[in-house]
């Protein structure tokens, strides 16, 4: 979006609605600009979830996490890891771990656990199958502890919309979970493919906040 | 001096599923099944308070040495301390986050709250914040005070332990030997070594000074949930649990400190809860029908 697109008028209603200006007398237009096109780009930080347990340090650098007959959905996340200001972080660091089908965690090895690192654009993508659940926790989960330098290390969980926990409504029923204090963790399912080649897709973009 | 010598029964009229002994053996505390929490003094067992924790979704607990002071952390953020004799409400705060970890300093005058990024001491007669660190990576999932109150032992989740000044802050030292999140940890007796276990099953005993690793123990039967070394130093009894699978039977352990022999063993089975007490004995709580049996292990 340019300037030329934007009158003076518009631009600073723009600014006053996004909370992004407190005095404007003295503002050019470029200044004005400038300030709106920051706060659209500014994002949320990611919610805070707790890290564990069972985080294994020296997981792999591997994208591609479900084997040839591991039982389970095949599930796909990707995203993108940004701070604050809306600045992709490539070089982030961002680790997960999760359960495999049937609730476990592989302990002894690292089925399931990798150490990814955001490509130039901030872009993570891995596969692997959906969680399983298990008696000490609610929900289908997958952890992340995701690192950035200048930023603020994020431990967080991503949740799935169709976990049959939520009964089709996650936005009112996430508290199922005594673990999820922000429904914003809890990520729309996509299936793709073949109907007899079903794949979900999760997309989970990560907000770091800056030291 | 030997606290109760004998096996001593608690009964409430719901059955009781967690039980706090306080280190000094004359308090026990116990949740039942109709949402209350039970006080009970000992050896007469006398029924000293009843606390309503109904709607509570209990994220963290504690009970402090001498059996006075009962605190609880939800997973609504509140955090309520309560007078254990009387049952009556003595601090209230809605907090940022549910903490992670919680304990008393041995002489019980501060509260360990670990936190997803940071951990706060509070001073338990002012309920003052004294002192709030904010560099943990991944969470403080275990907090241990030194016996002379000037260390504080943290147990972090991105599988490290730090070893900090009480008073400042301060990390003086670090370890990140450890591959899984250590989630038990505690201080040797003379407080120059930390003991920390996880979820590989291992102990790690460190250098509270320089934070090396000195020794390791061999693979425990599960993964270290809990531990705590006795009142003389001279044993650690280790909670173990099966990672996947924390609801079955799994061995409680006992190790002599110096040599890690195996000296007793018990099972989880039917056990709800369990301490050291200052006469030296590991006294555990093991469920009789409704009720409890307090016995002693050791």
């Amino acid at each position: 979006m340019t300037i030329e697109g934007f009158d003076r008028r518009e631009l600073l209603a723009k600014c006053a609605a996004l909370g992004s200006l407190t005095m404007v007398a003295s503002l050019t237009m470029p200044d004005v600009f400038a300030a709106w096109e920051e706060q659209a780009k500014s994002r949320r930080p990611t919610p805070w979830n707790e890290v564990g347990p069972f985080y294994k340090r020296g997981a792999p650098n591997n994208a591609h996490l479900r084997a040839d007959g591991d039982p389970g959905l095949p599930v796909i996340v990707s995203g993108r890891v940004f701070d604050t200001r809306g600045d992709a972080l490539p070089g982030a660091t961002i680790e997960i771990w999760h359960a495999d089908h049937h609730g476990r965690y592989d302990i002894d090895g690292y089925h399931y656990r990798s150490s990814l690192v955001a490509a130039d654009s901030g872009k993570y993508q891995f596969d692997s199958v959906m969680p399983g659940h298990y008696p000490s926790r609610v929900c289908q989960h997958i952890h992340y502890l995701v690192s950035a330098p200048g930023h603020k290390s994020l431990t967080t969980q991503l949740y799935f919309a169709t976990d049959p926990v939520f009964d089709g409504d996650p936005a009112h029923n996430y508290a199922r979970d005594p673990l999820i204090q922000n429904p914003d963790l809890i990520r729309p399912v996509m299936l793709q493919g073949d109907p007899k080649a079903i794949v979900a897709a999760v997309s989970f973009e990560i907000v770091l906040e800056r030291l | 001096m030997i606290l109760f010598a004998c096996a001593l029964a608690l009964s409430a009229p719901s059955p009781i599923t967690t039980v706090f002994i306080a280190s000094n053996g004359k308090i026990a505390a116990g949740f039942s099944r109709d949402h209350k929490l039970r006080v009970w003094a000992l050896p007469d067992n006398r029924l000293l308070s009843t606390i309503d924790v109904a709607g509570r979704q209990i994220a963290t607990t504690a009970l402090s040495n001498d059996g006075r002071k009962f605190v609880l952390a939800d997973y609504n953020n509140d955090l309520t301390i309560w007078d254990a004799s009387t049952g009556s409400v003595v601090w209230h705060e809605h907090l940022e986050h549910y903490p992670l970890s919680a304990a008393f300093s041995r002489d019980d005058r501060f509260l360990g709250l670990g936190f997803g990024s940071s951990f706060r001491i509070i001073d338990i007669a002012s309920h003052k914040t004294v002192l709030t660190a904010t560099d943990s990576q991944a969470g403080v999932v275990g907090i241990a005070f030194s016996r002379d109150g000037a260390r504080i032992a943290t147990a972090e989740g991105n599988a490290s332990v730090r070893v900090r000044d009480a008073k400042s802050g301060a990390v003086l030292a670090e370890n990140r030997d450890f591959l899984l999140e250590p989630l038990a940890i505690d201080f040797s007796a003379d407080g120059r070594q930390v003991i920390a276990g996880g979820g590989d099953g291992v102990l790690v005993f460190i250098d509270a000074a320089t934070g090396k690793t000195i020794r390791r123990s061999s693979k425990l039967p599960n993964a270290v949930f809990d531990l705590k070394v006795s009142q003389d130093g001279r044993e650690l009894a280790v909670l173990t649990l099966d990672a996947n699978n924390l609801g079955a039977p799994s061995p409680i352990v006992v190790l002599d400190a110096t040599s890690l022999q195996e000296m007793a063993r018990a099972s989880t089975d039917e056990m709800l809860g369990g301490a050291w007490t200052v006469d030296g004995h590991l006294v555990a709580a093991k469920r009789a029908g409704d009720g409890v049996q307090l016995v002693r292990l050791r």
